[in-house]
């Protein structure tokens, strides 16, 4: 309980120095603010897909219902904060483009992941056979997972985008202050804390879901 | 600076409120594991 409520005061510690301690960023004014919220979405949405994959290749080596379990559990969450990321992308582009959503590659890239995921439930909730769903959608999340740097990290990169890039590639360094990067890293950590914490109740509630249907048919 | 500081708020009271939501469903998911040992 006492991490639960460290993470609580954290995260609220962050979003009081993302306004009052970090100063607004060159070129993108007050509105840049919303990298710290914006970019560890999008790292959670990273690590979510990743720890899905990790799971299927898991549940592939040992047909262990948990962890195809795990692996949708991680999909959810990769696609909640894969939203999240979307939305406050879309009220960035607002208030620098003037428009929510103008199809830049980095907008195409994040809406073509997201519906590659939206594949992978459909997948699942078509097959009613639990170990025929496990295996298949394994073996779905393990391709789908292949998509994720190409259309993270490259398809924005090669195309002309007018996204503004944290890293500055020439210089090998982050284009933000010292300040910045304390806000923006202590973001990264409570993100991270924040993801744990929903992935450890989604699964326990997913837990008690199947001991409960697995009692109803015993009933039956 | 007015608005800038009705963003925090705004931003700090969507955390609590989320943060005491998630708190809330924790607490019931464990209440409902002890009934399931018991």
């Amino acid at each position: 309980m006492a991490a639960k409520i460290i993470l609580g005061i954290w995260l609220a510690a962050v979003i009081i120095a993302s306004f009052v301690y970090m100063s607004s960023t060159q070129g993108l004014g007050e509105t840049g603010r919303i990298i710290i919220y914006h970019v560890p979405a999008a790292w959670i949405a990273v690590l979510a897909y990743l720890m899905a994959t990790v799971n299927s290749l898991g549940y592939l080596r040992r047909h262990a219902i948990r962890l195809d379990r795990k692996a949708k559990v991680s999909a959810e969450l990769g696609t909640v904060f894969c939203l999240l990321a979307t939305v406050t992308g879309a009220i960035w582009s607002k208030a620098a483009w003037g428009l929510y959503w103008n199809w830049d590659p980095r907008q195409t890239s994040i809406v073509v992941l997201l519906l590659v995921y939206g594949a992978y439930f459909a997948l699942r909730s078509s097959i009613a056979d639990e170990d025929r769903r496990a295996r298949l959608s394994a073996v779905y999340a393990i391709f789908a997972f292949l998509t994720v740097p190409f259309l993270v990290f490259i398809v924005p990169r090669v195309y002309f985008s007018l996204h503004p890039d944290l890293i500055n590639i020439k210089e090998r360094s982050f284009a933000m202050d010292r300040k910045m990067l304390v806000v923006f890293f202590s973001s990264l950590l409570g993100f991270t804390g924040l993801y744990a914490w929903l992935y450890n109740i989604r699964l326990r509630l997913e837990k008690l879901l199947h001991r409960a249907e697995t009692r109803g048919e015993k009933h039956r | 600076m007015t608005d800038l500081y009705f963003v925090l708020a705004a931003t700090l009271a969507t955390w609590l409120g989320l943060f005491l939501y998630i708190l809330r469903v924790d607490l019931k998911i464990r209440e409902a594991e002890r009934r399931e040992k018991i």
